[in-house]
């Protein structure tokens, strides 16, 4: 194929499929390797992406020089056979020093040390990155849609449901905003939705917020939405 | 350190969990004690004794070691001979459960673990000792909160080491409400359920709100659509698909498109894919001498701003503030903004593959 600096994506099950998506917003080259045709998600991606997909074992090097991995940027292992990727990722270096590597394991502990003791560019942990929203999500009693850290303050997204009683009724995104959070979505009754609403845009009973802030801000709203 | 913490954290659980396993028999002993101090000092005819000779006396009467006189009065007399019979009753009875519970404790036995999840209330239930199960489970510790698991798998690798550290664990199978009865659910908070499969998962969840309707679900589904659907129609709302949270960090780490703006996380919301992105203004950047207010006006959601690379993090800036290089920033967009910002920050170096 005649692509280069490109990605190669190994596994297009439910993780492998959902990182072609994002790369695709993200207009990244990609060719997918996956093992099994009939596997459930192919046509789905194949369709959605368009990105160019080979089937075959990683392992043969017939397969990984049809992706071009002499010339590709990264690789990236997105299935759960952990030993058959390590193994890939010797021989894609071994093909091709530059590349980098992304690995998928499945202990985040063990992915750290295989990072520094085999020179793998990124090892991830589907399970490290999936708990924090978990973990929040059963301390608090407001719907979380996802955690993040910045500098290592964690900011949480949480959706609230303004009902006819909230003190959020007639406050504007701006006032709101002055309680130390960011409105990042808003969706009207009408189903309208807005990322990034305007700061003059009134809040109305049925609306739904994504709101980010701190765990405290987020109980303060949830406290002045239910209108305590 | 941290082990050392760890195991003080675990000590006190158990501590916690044979005080209040033996709170009955404590509180009887106290109160026979205290009722044969009140009767000996009130009533006692022999000599005048003190309440708190009283109490030392009786403390020693239940323990056959008594050196007052034997009274005269017909009450009392039942009293000498009743209070070292029942209390010696009680102590045996605390101190072979005190055995059975040692040794329960110690070869990790059911019953200890029923006992400590017995002493729980307002605690987290995690049913599965998946990876993703035991990751959460240590991110709750940390927090500080009280968790018994439930595994239907005894070969789980996680089973020892949670042992080891006072949590609670039951080998048995979620979905048959035997387990979550023996994790105490009916005073448990939340629940997270996360087993392998997503049917038994949905099961889990129907079984939990029987047990108690009251009880918080954060449910684990593979099946990102369906769960989508649950929290349409179902409205069970705290439902992730792991493979759905993991993928941004996976996919930023193997993008290499964007030269200048760093892709960090993404959420999704009402059908809409939002990207979390940093960037630092370059030297070159035409961003510099903008405001703000303008890049919100191009769509992008600041959320950080750190004047000049040493500054402070400034959470929810002041957006009339104008941009110089080094200034670096987070924000909160939708890929073709991300887009536009890539190319304004490095003019030079961007290759705009698409017109959006």
């Amino acid at each position: 194929m005649g692509v280069s600096g490109h990605v190669i994506l190994v596994g297009c099950g439910r993780l492998g499929g959902r990182v072609a998506k994002l790369l695709k917003e993200m207009d990244e080259d990609v060719i997918i390797i996956e093992k099994d045709a009939e596997a459930e998600f192919v046509e789905e991606i194949k369709t959605e992406t368009g990105f160019p997909l080979l089937f075959g074992d990683a392992k043969d090097a017939g397969v990984l020089e049809e992706a071009n991995v002499r010339e590709a940027a990264t690789i990236v292992f997105a299935s759960n056979d952990f030993l058959a990727n390590f193994e890939i990722s010797l021989k894609a270096k071994e093909m091709n020093p530059r590349i980098r590597v992304v690995l998928r394991m499945f202990e985040q502990e063990l992915a750290e040390s295989f990072k520094k003791r085999f020179n793998i560019d990124s090892v991830f942990s589907v399970s490290a990155l999936a708990a924090p929203p978990f973990a929040i999500s059963a301390l608090t009693k407001h719907v979380i849609i996802n955690t993040f850290e910045i500098h290592g303050k964690l900011l949480i997204f949480s959706r609230f449901c303004v009902g006819e009683n909230s003190g959020l009724l007639g406050k504007t995104i701006q006032e709101l905003e002055k309680l130390n959070l960011s409105v990042i979505m808003h969706q009207g009754h009408c189903k309208e939705l807005h990322l990034h609403p305007k700061p003059d845009l009134k809040i109305e009973s049925g609306d739904l917020l994504l709101i980010m802030a701190s765990s405290k801000v987020i109980e303060k709203i949830a406290e002045i939405n239910e209108g305590r | 350190m941290k082990t050392f913490r760890k195991k003080i954290i675990a000590q006190w659980r158990d501590f916690k969990a044979v005080f209040l396993e033996f709170k009955w028999t404590m509180l009887f002993f106290l109160a026979l004690n205290f009722i044969s101090a009140l009767i000996l000092w009130g009533w006692y005819d022999k000599e005048e004794l003190s309440f708190s000779e009283a109490f030392y006396v009786s403390l020693r009467m239940i323990f056959f070691d008594i050196d007052l006189d034997y009274p005269d009065s017909f009450p009392l007399q039942l009293l000498f001979i009743f209070v070292p019979l029942i209390g010696v009753i009680i102590v045996v009875e605390g101190l072979l459960r005190f055995v059975n519970t040692l040794f329960a404790k110690a070869s990790h036995m059911e019953l200890w673990q029923e006992i400590k999840a017995n002493t729980y209330s307002d605690h987290v239930i995690v049913c599965g000792s998946t990876h993703l199960g035991h990751r959460v489970t240590r991110l709750l510790t940390e927090l500080g909160e009280e968790v018994v698991i439930i595994t239907k798998d005894p070969e789980s690798a996680f089973i020892d080491e949670l042992q080891e550290e006072g949590i609670p664990v039951f080998v048995e199978d979620c979905i048959q409400g035997r387990g979550l009865q023996k994790a105490n659910i009916s005073k448990a908070k939340s629940i997270i359920v996360v087993e392998k499969d997503d049917l038994t998962n949905i099961g889990i969840v129907l079984e939990a709100k029987e047990l108690n309707p009251d009880v918080q679900i954060v449910l684990g589904l593979f099946n990102e659509k369906l769960a989508e659907r649950l929290t349409k129609e179902i409205h069970i709302y705290r439902v992730f698909s792991p493979s759905f949270l993991a993928a941004p960090a996976v996919a930023r780490t193997a993008a290499t498109a964007f030269k200048c703006v760093s892709i960090m996380d993404s959420i999704y919301f009402g059908g809409i894919t939002a990207f979390i992105a940093s960037f630092t203004l370059n030297k070159d950047s035409k961003l510099i001498g903008k405001k703000l207010e303008d890049l919100e006006e191009m769509g992008l959601n600041v959320i950080v701003f750190q004047r000049g690379n040493k500054g402070k993090m400034n959470f929810h800036p002041l957006l009339d503030q104008e941009m110089i290089e080094e200034d670096f920033i987070i924000g909160i967009a939708q890929m073709p903004v991300l887009k536009k910002i890539e190319y304004l920050n490095c003019p030079s170096q961007t290759i705009i593959k698409n017109s959006d």
